[in-house]
């Protein structure tokens, strides 16, 4: 073989040990993208915190609770004039509120619902007094079932469901990022490493290092923007209709995140396409 | 100027190539998984905007429930009956001597007892041969229940025929008296309950069975 001809395939043989290690950077700088937003999107509290805000929660759960107490009522032969101001908005975001964070935090909390029983247990014997009702026509027994089934409803309502199962997998999210990323970020260093060896010239190097920061910033946006497109996560089947909608604000935000994330890494390729272009002009002068 | 050109066209078909190379990748490790991943999707989404209402639905009409019991016959087919789904209504019952009326809807959710009697999706159909057990508020359109009878006549219309129950036995059992019902009879019976007492308020532990034998209606072939 002719000196040309061996230089040729040498180039060649190069670019092709180049083109599968720029590959596998893309993958490690995917799956960097994809832990981080996974870390900032769907295990982020505040993301959770914000779609109950946007999404009505604490009003909605308010809302439906009073419906299910009201055809609590019906059989229990009591008129719906009883839940009067028995359903505080104020009272229902407090609690909410602080069940969501001490879960969220792992810790165990109880919603309180004394001022929903005292309310109710007024409310129903103004409305005995005020009927006339025969004291036959009644027992503490059965009106206190009645309260308790009311708070049973509310406390239900209110507590997110699933919420208890988040920690969980949270913790074991952790470890796999605690052990996946710095695995990653050496690997990817390793790799960049190697394709400054394979090239003669840095700005080849610097180019095949691009194109995998391009190619990561792809693959992270192609699902996410599918499923924000088409909106899927928003057609949940989940009942009740509260928390449907909660998960699919929350969802929507969450897959955000990797959107974010792509952008990051589509402003660290533009980096290095410029550095391609000055290294490449030093050389050239 | 062609290099510098095919340079810069690298910086798209590259990344491109790796994106098809990548997610060729994952759809080939996955594709043993693929279908009930897509499956577990479909049912946790619609294809529209999922439905939340509680509107009920209706195949239970009134000329042809009395042209029905006009042309009555000893019996029916079963294909000629349309099978109701949850939520709708598919018959009328009634006491005349004690004014108790009430759609009949296939179901007994909160929404269904809200505007009718429900029936329990575990019993049958009139002129099924076995157990009709239904349910309704006794608030609502069971309170005319507290002054029925035996020997009463209830009367369950539906698009197939017209059915009539003659009331045997009353009977108040506690709502977890599993012994008050039983639906592997392989006679028919019709079976209605309502919370006990009637004027009582608060939550009730008993409950009210009124049970009622067939006297008159077609009775459904092909059943088996």
């Amino acid at each position: 073989m002719s000196k040309k001809n061996k230089n040729k395939s040498n180039k060649t043989g190069m670019n092709a040990i180049s083109t599968i290690i720029s590959f596998l950077l893309s993958i490690f700088l995917t799956l960097i993208c994809y832990l981080c937003g996974t870390y900032f999107g769907l295990f982020n509290k505040a993301l959770i915190l914000d779609a109950m805000n946007k999404s009505s929660y604490y009003e909605s759960v308010n809302s439906y609770t009073y419906d299910e107490a009201v055809n609590l009522a019906i059989p229990a032969n009591l008129n719906e004039s009883i839940f009067d101001g028995v359903f505080s908005l104020n009272d229902t975001y407090r609690e909410g509120k602080a069940y969501l964070e001490a879960t969220l935090n792992g810790e165990h909390y109880t919603i309180d619902t004394t001022k929903i029983r005292s309310k109710l247990s007024e409310n129903i014997k103004k409305y005995i007094a005020e009927s006339n009702i025969s004291p036959d026509a009644y027992n503490d027994n059965n009106i206190n079932t009645f309260i308790d089934d009311v708070c049973r409803i509310y406390v239900s309502n209110l507590a997110v469901p699933y919420l208890s199962y988040y920690n969980g997998i949270k913790s074991m999210f952790k470890q796999i990022m605690l052990i996946g990323l710095p695995v990653l970020i050496i690997l990817s260093l390793i790799s960049i490493f190697l394709l400054t060896k394979t090239q003669k010239w840095i700005h080849r190097s610097l180019r095949y290092v691009a194109y995998s920061f391009l190619a990561a910033a792809l693959m992270t946006t192609i699902m996410p923007a599918f499923l924000l497109i088409t909106g899927g996560y928003s057609r949940l089947n989940l009942s009740p209709e509260f928390f449907s909608r909660l998960l699919s604000k929350y969802l929507g935000q969450s897959l955000m995140m990797y959107i974010y994330t792509s952008v990051i890494m589509l402003s660290a390729a533009l980096i290095v396409i410029l550095l391609v272009y000055y290294t490449r002009k030093k050389i050239v002068r | 100027m062609k290099d510098r050109i095919k340079q810069i066209m690298a910086y798209f078909y590259m990344p491109l190539f790796f994106t098809l190379i990548g997610y060729g990748i994952v759809y080939a490790a996955s594709l043993p998984v693929l279908d009930t991943i897509i499956q577990v999707g479909n049912i946790i989404t619609s294809d529209g905007t999922p439905d939340f209402t509680t509107e009920l639905d209706v195949v239970y009409d009134d000329d042809t429930a009395s042209k029905a019991a006009k042309n009555q016959q000893q019996s029916i087919n079963l294909s000629e009956i349309t099978m109701p789904s949850y939520g709708t209504q598919y018959a009328y019952i009634s006491c005349e001597r004690i004014s108790f009326k009430a759609p009949v809807f296939w179901g007994d959710n909160l929404s269904i007892l809200n505007n009718g009697v429900g029936q329990y999706i575990g019993s049958n159909l009139p002129g099924f041969n076995s157990t009709i057990l239904l349910c309704g508020h006794n608030a609502t359109y069971c309170l005319p229940l507290q002054y029925i009878t035996e020997g009463d006549i209830i009367t369950v219309k539906t698009n197939y025929g017209t059915y009539e129950y003659e009331v045997a036995a009353i009977r108040v059992a506690n709502m977890n008296d599993s012994s008050a019902y039983d639906l592997a009879l392989d006679t028919e019976q019709l079976i209605i309950y309502t919370c006990y007492p009637f004027d009582m308020l608060g939550d009730k532990v008993n409950r009210m069975y009124v049970y009622g034998t067939k006297i008159s209606g077609p009775t459904v072939n092909g059943l088996n």
